[in-house]
């Protein structure tokens, strides 16, 4: 079976610089860019309005994470963004002034020391509300796990004074769990937490996934990589560069190097097994046995909301949506620089025209105008935020 | 600066020794024929006594202090790390006929002052080359130097981080020829672009003391003067035109790389990279937000830096096989 999807919104020149992260809430698309700025777009209108723009670190941000929740009939929203600095940032979005407030009085002392360089981070919600998770990973190899409780969660007693509740009160605290740690100083270069299933995987740059018990902390499986290695030197180009979860926590789809081209695996996280790759056919003279899903490294994997389709997208500007059940390849966007009318980007760096750097799934009905079905929103090196949904059924 | 003789105390006689040694190192040295000696060349004549370069350092500039001399004076030069290559005639301080040609291959660079002034340079009519390139490494130096004989090109390197006395001649030669490009060959890892940056906006020649307007690129230091004053030092980089064409992570590369079959590689970054790329970036802007307006080059540097770090590679050039 085939799939259409179709262009609704493209903004160019979203960012000053390279936008690396992106992440979607019920109302914002989030993204965050080596300009150092935090933007939210609306999600809901179709010019995708620039609601909020937070500068937050001159030497650039890389990664960002949501979280959303309904604590006491009061809706929460939590951003955590890290910069090159190495330094993590949180925020909490205040919806009567639309203004970010930042967090950092609310840090436990791990993580506001300035010793240790974050890279990856991750803000999870647990559906049964018991155990909301933070986590980071250390370009050291470790990862920190946080719980974050809001209000009187944290009291001894454990029970909700409704009455009390005011805004104060929902201001969350972070509670440090605890450190993940494999032996591998290797970076941690990415990772994802599952509550449910409570599991922790974390991507390095040599290629190894580990997988851990999000509780106690303790590693389960460890997948090591089969990709092409450098003949040149001892070390290996077969960098993790995304892992992800599938939204029932049963699969862990990791997006790695191999050389030139890009792999994305399949395991079984009960089991620790490889279900299989995502491969794309090819009849290229150049490429003999491989298993490649992109021409280029793919960055970015995000699954749907049901779980029933993967998307990755790669430097080679493509866009693949697979099948979970059947691996196969159901549709192909390819996304060129001439959808954008900008005449600002005259750098002649060849990475300006990579159009994916992030991508993410919109969860059904975020925008009620575009009906019902899965929507898609790709960030990338050309500056450019690009929103698809899937054609039908409007 | 004071020894007190004798002593009971180890660390004073020490001291003491080191410096008797330093000054009948210098007195020997200016009594001999070449009467020409470099800080490393005292280290090394006692380093049981010695123990440390930095000791010979700032002792020999302490003594220079006192007596109130040019370093130069007492036969200390900088040692000559950096290599040229091309054609390139010059009379230094009217008496010294400097004559780099390729016949001679790579040479060293010339000894020059430190503190040279541009009437010090009496350069040969019209430039004998069109280009300017400065390389990282001596391995692609001389891999250059073979393939761009003949071609009208003033190679140059310091072998890795560029010592004082290169970046000066870089200085001379550059400000002399103001109309020749003068390019920059560098890996792009954190080493490559610091070395970029080294020669494009730290300090290398002191123009003047006093105040005055501060001009574009240039870099200054103010110092609290001998009476209390204060007095502005102003000093310029190597080469303020320095353009990159050294190695771009997702870039097709230069045609001075491929035309040699110069190969570049990925490699992974190193923890040590990271953290040195984290400060290095932290230092570019917060030079860029204190200077106004948009420098290109330096925008470039921040985005390689940005990417390597992203991306946690770097791309390194390998000579030919």
């Amino acid at each position: 079976m085939s799939r259409k999807y179709i262009s609704t919104a493209i903004i160019g020149d979203a960012h000053k610089s390279d936008i690396l992260g992106v992440s979607v809430t019920k109302g914002f698309t989030i993204t965050c860019s080596s300009d150092g700025y935090l933007k939210f777009w609306e999600n809901d209108t179709s010019d995708k309005k620039l609601s909020l723009e937070q500068f937050v670190d001159k030497l650039g941000l890389h990664h960002v994470t949501a979280f959303e929740d309904t604590i006491q009939s009061q809706k929460v929203l939590l951003v955590c963004t890290v910069s090159f600095s190495g330094k993590c940032y949180l925020y909490s979005y205040e919806r009567e002034s639309s203004q970010l407030t930042s967090l950092v009085e609310a840090l436990p002392e791990e993580l506001t020391n300035s010793k240790i360089s974050y890279w990856a981070c991750k803000l999870t919600k647990d559906e049964l509300g018991e155990l909301n998770i933070l986590a980071l990973t250390t370009v050291t190899g470790h990862t920190e796990v946080f719980r974050i409780l809001f209000g009187h969660d944290g009291d001894d007693n454990g029970e909700f004074k409704t009455s009390e509740v005011s805004q104060d009160a929902l201001l969350p605290s972070f509670q440090y769990r605890g450190t993940a740690y494999a032996n591998d100083a290797n970076f941690a270069t990415c990772l994802d937490v599952n509550v449910g299933q409570k599991r922790l995987a974390v991507g390095h740059q040599n290629g190894g996934i580990y997988l851990y018990d999000l509780e106690y902390l303790k590693l389960l499986y460890s997948f090591e990589s089969f990709g092409l290695k450098s003949n040149l030197s001892s070390s290996q180009l077969s960098t993790t560069r995304c892992v992800r979860f599938s939204p029932g926590g049963s699969l862990l789809a990791v997006a790695r190097d191999s050389g030139p081209y890009g792999t994305v695996t399949l395991y079984d996280v009960k089991y620790g097994e490889t279900v299989g790759s995502l491969t794309m056919p090819t009849h290229s003279a150049s490429v003999g046995i491989g298993s490649y899903a992109h021409g280029k490294w793919c960055l970015s994997v995000s699954f749907n909301d049901d779980g029933t389709l993967i998307a990755t997208g790669g430097l080679d500007n493509q866009i693949r949506v697979w099948n979970v059940e059947t691996k196969e390849s159901e549709a192909v966007l390819t996304i060129n620089r001439t959808d954008i009318s900008d005449e600002e980007l005259k750098n002649s760096n060849e990475l300006d025209k990579a159009t994916c750097c992030s991508l993410s799934f919109i969860d059904k009905g975020a925008n009620v105008a575009e009906g019902n079905n899965d929507g898609l929103v790709i960030v990338g090196f050309d500056r450019a935020i690009r929103w698809f949904r899937e054609a039908g059924g409007v | 600066m004071s020894v007190t003789f004798p002593s009971f105390d180890d660390k004073e006689a020490l001291r003491f020794a080191r410096y008797i040694k330093v000054m009948r190192i210098l007195v020997d040295n200016l009594c001999s024929k070449t009467s020409i000696t470099t800080k490393r060349q005292i280290y090394y004549s006692d380093v049981a006594l010695f123990q440390n370069q930095r000791i010979v350092d700032e002792y020999v500039g302490n003594i220079v202090g006192c007596l109130g001399v040019n370093i130069e004076s007492l036969g200390i030069m900088a040692s000559q790390k950096g290599l040229v290559f091309g054609n390139l005639q010059f009379q230094y301080q009217g008496h010294k006929n400097i004559n780099i040609s390729e016949i001679d291959g790579a040479t060293l660079i010339p000894l020059i002052s430190l503190n040279s002034k541009s009437q010090d340079f009496k350069f040969s009519q019209e430039a004998l080359f069109d280009e300017i390139i400065v390389v990282e490494k001596d391995s692609i130096f001389r891999s250059l130097c073979q393939a761009l004989r003949g071609q009208r090109k003033l190679i140059v390197t310091a072998k890795g981080f560029p010592d004082r006395l290169t970046k000066v001649f870089v200085y001379f030669v550059c400000s002399h020829f103001s109309k020749v490009p003068v390019s920059c060959l560098v890996d792009s890892d954190v080493y490559g672009l610091l070395i970029y940056y080294e020669y494009k906006y730290s300090p290398a020649v002191q123009l003047s003391i006093g105040t005055g307007k501060r001009l574009k690129r240039e870099t200054i230091a103010i110092r609290i003067g001998e009476h209390g004053e204060t007095e502005t030092i102003r000093y310029q980089s190597s080469c303020g035109r320095l353009k990159y064409e050294g190695v771009r992570l997702f870039d097709r590369q230069i045609a001075n790389l491929t035309v040699n079959k110069v190969s570049v590689l990925f490699l992974p970054i190193k923890l040590r990279d990271f953290k040195c790329m984290i400060k290095f970036l932290g230092r570019i802007q917060a030079r860029s937000y204190s200077i106004p307006g948009t420098d290109k080059e330096s925008a470039k540097l921040v985005r390689e830096l940005q990417l390597g770090m992203f991306f946690m590679v770097k791309k390194e050039m390998q000579e030919p096989e």
